[in-house]
């Protein structure tokens, strides 16, 4: 690499790049941060300086309140899922099977779909009476009349994770799979001389050697389910009754809705630092680089 | 022996097509009755099979609806992006494959760290920025904040392309008196095409997809992608499904068949992106 030193400086190159990250996401980054300790009262001006009052009137704010243990609620269950399903689903396609090809390309489809239309079909087959969910679910008896699954406000959150399952679930399939077929063939050869069944391979074989994939796919995950906006703002809009409005959807509706930019800003920092602690644990712990 | 193979195959198969069945339900439905007439879909749901197939919602859509207008838009930020991804990211990635300078561990950091944050949390800025520069409400800000979004994949991509390079062709080109930028013009992209190629297809599609990015920056229906568009579509009190499912598809096909068609990079760029953090 050295031996090519020529005059033209390596910075040159990625300085059209660094440039366009630096606006796009550093700059804001940072005033944001700072932005959170004004009181911004209007786009573009920046207020006085009100130390932590922002932070304060965030937290006593039982919108938020609600919205922030929603959140958690809402990213823990739907990583745990997939996580668990992909996980058993990817054992299953890594074994040897006709079609087993097919399957794992046509469950692509979802991820490539756009996730707003994802949620356009997925609002239509939730439909109460013309959807094709609740006919299904009348269909094998495991219902009775029919689930407003979107309208309820009891039952919305879990549509929602049902929705987010769906399309997580193959990303963390393909993710699996590929950490599955880096697992040399001959350990598993060495194992069943030793007489060791099929747990014990899963155990301490599968299980040990899995262990980046997992932690990196959970580690994604929870970064884009946490900040989770589209799907959401489609299928439920935060509704009905603030019941799915989970932290983007709230900063989302307090500044474009009821044009209040305090919370919006206070909101985003405390999201940034829920990130910055997921990933700073996965690198303490998992990371190689 | 023998039986316990024909059991795990038919657990196999049953597993499959339970996941299958659960993963194109809401496609096949919506496809389904989007080719049914109004009437019809506003019936309550007896079957999961369409009895008669009627194409009269799409060619209505088509004609009535601002979509040709709005997949337009949803083709200029595409393109846009792609163009935006691949300048800077040949450049860059040039520089990562052939440079070991300071602060690279930095810069790499820098393009990773981008992945992790949603635009939505930095709204309030780029807000400011976009009105205070004129760029609020139009083509531009979209482009920008989303080409700035798709730079750390672009960079990868094409970095383990031009790795696959030889250096000896370069270092010949400087020789003979090439500038850097002819290198890279010159000598890395021609062998790195397919690379290159595929991956501007791949922000091609990701970008197609664009929804955030455009509803927190794009208020005037001119400049509206689809995506945006088929969502403005959904009111509170009445759906017009004879519009937003077709619409919906419509607005997919072009991108499903690029997808089909760099499917096998799709699935590597996935894993080995996602194993590369």
């Amino acid at each position: 690499m050295d031996r090519l030193k020529g005059r033209a400086s390596p910075y040159f190159f990625i300085l059209p790049t660094i440039t366009l990250i630096m606006f796009i996401y550093f700059i804001p980054l940072f005033e944001t941060i700072i932005f959170s300790f004004m009181d911004m009262k209007q786009l573009g001006v920046v207020g006085e300086f009100v130390g932590l009052r922002n932070y304060e009137n965030l937290f006593m704010n039982e919108e938020f309140q609600y919205s922030f243990t929603l959140t958690v609620f809402w990213t823990f269950t739907s990583v745990g899922l997939i996580i668990l399903v992909g996980l058993g689903l990817a054992l299953a396609l890594n074994e040897k099977f006709p079609g087993n090809k097919i399957v794992r390309t046509l469950s692509l489809i979802p991820w490539i779909t756009p996730a707003s239309i994802c949620a356009v079909f997925w609002r239509w087959a939730l439909h109460p009476a013309f959807g094709s969910l609740n006919f299904i679910l009348k269909s094998l008896g495991i219902i009775s009349g029919s689930l407003r699954f979107l309208s309820d406000p009891r039952l919305a959150i879990f549509t929602i994770i049902l929705v987010r399952f769906w399309r997580g679930l193959p990303f963390a399939v393909f993710c699996f799979l590929a950490g599955l077929q880096s697992i040399p063939e001959e350990l598993y050869e060495a194992a069943e001389i030793e007489g060791a069944t099929g747990f014990y391979k899963f155990r301490y074989i599968t299980l040990p050697l899995l262990r980046g994939v997992i932690a990196m796919t959970t580690t994604l995950l929870t970064i884009w389910t946490f900040q989770l906006f589209d799907i959401i703002f489609v299928l439920t809009g935060g509704g009905p009754f603030s019941s799915t409005e989970i932290i983007p959807i709230f900063i989302f509706l307090t500044l474009f809705r009821r044009y209040d930019i305090n919370p919006a800003l206070s909101g985003g920092v405390l999201v940034v630092t829920f990130l910055l602690i997921i990933s700073f644990i996965y690198f303490k712990f998992f990371g190689r680089r | 022996m023998k039986t316990k193979h024909v059991f795990k195959y038919a657990l196999l198969y049953v597993l499959s097509l339970v996941y299958l069945i659960f993963i194109f339900l809401p496609i096949y439905d919506g496809f389904i009755s989007s080719l049914q007439p109004y009437s019809k879909m506003l019936s309550f749901r007896t079957s999961l099979f369409p009895d008669t197939i009627y194409f009269g919602n799409y060619i209505s859509v088509w004609n009535h609806f601002p979509l040709s207008k709005q997949l337009m838009n949803t083709a200029i930020y595409a393109i846009s992006v792609s163009i935006i991804c691949i300048s800077f990211a040949s450049l860059s990635a040039y520089s990562l494959s052939r440079f070991n300078f300071k602060g690279r561990v930095q810069f790499l950091f820098v393009l990773l760290a981008t992945q992790m944050i949603s635009i939505l949390l930095l709204v309030v800025p780029l807000k400011i920025m976009m009105i205070k520069l004129g760029l609020d409400n139009t083509y531009f800000a979209v482009i920008l904040v989303d080409s700035a979004g798709q730079l750390t994949f672009s960079t990868w991509m094409l970095w383990a392309y031009f790795d696959t390079i030889p250096r000896d062709l370069d270092e010949a080109a400087l020789v003979d008196g090439c500038t850097r930028l002819q290198i890279i013009r010159k000598i890395l992209l021609p062998p790195a095409l397919p690379g290159v190629m595929v991956t501007f297809l791949m922000v091609f599609v990701a970008e197609w997809q664009s929804f955030t990015v455009p509803i927190l920056f794009i208020s005037n229906r001119e400049f509206m992608p689809a995506t945006v568009g088929i969502y403005e579509q959904l009111g509170e009190l009445l759906i017009r499904w004879d519009i937003v499912l077709p619409a919906s598809f419509i607005t997919i096909i072009p991108e499903l068949a690029v997808g089909y068609a760099i499917q096998k990079y799709i699935v590597g760029g996935l894993t080995a992106g996602a194993v590369k953090y």
